[in-house]
């Protein structure tokens, strides 16, 4: 057991390669690259290949000189200039793989387009790969602080009590897997903070902060909570903190001079009249409900909730931004015009913050009695959450769940009916 | 020490292995890129819609075929499409469609070389509504 234990992130690697592979083969998923994935990454080819920053050149290739409405890229009304949605850091973590595409697909002969055989599972691929980096960050936090066994349970049951291994397969170019790989990476890095930090690890936060800016702007409310309550309690990263918050706006740069270039304005939304609905947020919709509620798709975040409350002493400084950057994002969510956040298992909203859920979830998991009963009972529910989570998972991959709105007869109609 | 370079041996031999095998993979020619599935209405010949960039191989001794091509003309889009067809990426062939009728675009493709498929592909200038280019029929 702990052999198996101490290959848990390769374990983890596999399980998810195995389902990659599945949904691909299988065709369940039709390519990596679609929906909104296209315009996260769409960067790469007109940038590498194309050499063409204004995206025209990609909307010639691809599709006779407009992009399709799917892809949330739309020509500026006043510059007629393609503004993109969805910004340029996915891309940027996506390029070193991109690079080994290319040449691969010049090796074999395919079209170098950008979207042919390899570059599709590149693109694929690199989700994957972040979010078991994420994974190998989240674990090294929690035994910082936890048992090694609560900490394992806690990292596997993240992966798969939740809709984090959908995003690491199925959607694995969807942006959730890559701003839950920089929430770990700088959750982790954040904690391990110390009088002994270097001005190197500043920087590293600091690109850590920026990319998250630049996968998903909202994400931004992660390291400016963080980092506040990192530097309430921490004079070394006080002294610190502007060498970091100085790389963020460095990193950040590029996607204002983009936004800038394509529309006359340094920060803009391509949505258009699609917007926020301040007044009128569905907060049960997003936290509780079929249709997309946080907690009904992954019950075991009610025990990571819950957990907050029996954070071990090392961790409690981080209680206060968790909340509030849970809070926040559930209402950003929550008053998002199109709150489901369209077709998605579970709430995808929610992905990227599972790291700040992760110390939860484990102190809930020590929490649990040692009595050996309670402890197996403890067990079974947690792995049967888990298998209802997966199965659940699978339902929608084979498209007996609805992409979104799933009502309450829906749901009990549908519960534990196989393909 | 010894366990760890029999390991990059392996892995360096599997490397240069996987790659042998990819420079000339037996499932290339099966590999399609930005085209519809085949239809066939009646009074039709079979085909297949293109986006505004399709990619297809063929066999690398298939010397010279015709390529059967055509679009929609309707008075909600009547713009003339370019068809430019290319093998391994070089110019082959380029055909102006002014109306809705078959064109044959011919190519002749180089003599075999080391490979066993050659790479088409085909762009159109402009596409129809739902990013349409041309039908493309089968090779003739």
């Amino acid at each position: 057991m702990s052999q198996l234990r101490a290959r848990l992130i390769l374990i983890a690697a596999l399980a998810c390669l195995g389902g990659y592979v599945y949904a691909f083969a299988s065709g369940r998923a039709g390519r990596p690259i679609r929906s909104d994935a296209f315009s996260y990454y769409v960067y790469l080819p007109a940038w590498l290949i194309h050499h063409d920053p204004s995206l025209q050149a990609v909307a010639d290739d691809c599709c006779g000189g407009t992009f399709p409405d799917y892809t949330a890229i739309v020509r500026w009304r006043f510059t007629q200039r393609w503004v993109d949605a969805h910004p340029i850091g996915e891309a940027i973590m996506i390029a070193p793989l991109f690079a080994v595409a290319h040449v691969l697909t010049y090796w074999t002969n395919l079209s170098p387009d950008g979207f042919t055989l390899y570059y599709q599972h590149a693109a694929g691929l690199a989700g994957l790969a972040y979010v078991v980096a994420g994974l190998w960050f989240v674990r090294r936090l929690l035994r910082r602080h936890f048992g090694d066994g609560v900490s394992d349970a806690a990292v596997a049951a993240l992966l798969a009590g939740t809709s984090l291994y959908h995003y690491a397969t199925f959607d694995s170019v969807w942006s959730h897997a890559f701003s839950f790989a920089l929430c770990a990476a700088l959750f982790e890095r954040m904690d391990a903070w110390s009088d002994r930090s270097t001005t190197r690890d500043a920087v590293f936060l600091g690109l850590l902060a920026g990319l998250m800016f630049l996968v998903r702007h909202t994400n931004l409310m992660v390291p400016a909570a963080l980092g506040g309550a990192l530097a309430l309690r921490d004079s070394s990263f006080r002294r610190a903190a502007p060498v970091s918050a100085a790389v963020a706006l460095a990193c950040a740069l590029p996607q204002l001079w983009i936004y800038k270039a394509a529309s006359g304005h340094w920060i803009v939304s391509s949505y258009g009249d699609l917007g926020f609905t301040w007044a009128t947020p569905h907060i049960a919709g997003v936290l509780i409900s079929p249709r997309k509620g946080l907690f009904f798709w992954a019950p075991l975040m009610l025990a990571a909730m819950a957990g907050l409350a029996w954070l071990p002493p090392g961790l409690r400084r981080w209680r206060t931004a968790i909340l509030a950057v849970f809070a926040l994002d559930t209402y950003l969510i929550a008053s998002w015009w199109d709150w489901q956040f369209g077709g998605s298992y579970g709430h995808r909203g929610f992905v990227d913050l599972y790291p700040l859920f992760a110390p939860g979830l484990a102190a809930a998991f020590a929490r649990i009695p040692a009595r050996p009963s309670v402890r197996a009972a403890a067990a079974t529910a947690i792995v049967l959450l888990c298998a209802l989570s997966i199965f659940q998972m699978l339902q929608y991959w084979h498209g007996v769940l609805p992409m979104s709105d799933v009502t309450w007869d829906q749901y009990r109609s549908l519960f534990l009916k196989r393909w | 020490m010894v366990t760890r370079r029999a390991g990059v041996i392996v892995a360096a031999l599997a490397a240069i292995a996987a790659l042998a095998y990819l420079r000339d993979p037996p499932w290339l020619i099966s590999q399609t890129t930005g085209l519809h599935r085949w239809e066939q209405p009646p009074g039709m010949p079979r085909y297949r819609w293109s986006g505004a960039h399709a990619s297809f191989f063929v066999p690398a001794g298939s010397g010279t075929f015709d390529l059967p091509v055509s679009t929609t003309f309707d008075a909600h889009d009547d713009k003339a499409m370019m068809v430019t067809v290319s093998v391994d990426g070089d110019t082959a062939a380029r055909i102006v469609l002014t109306d809705d009728g078959w064109k044959r675009v011919r190519i002749a493709l180089p003599p075999p070389g080391s490979r066993r498929v050659r790479r088409i592909d085909v762009r159109t200038n402009v596409t129809r509504d739902g990013n349409r280019g041309v039908r493309i029929g089968e090779i003739q």
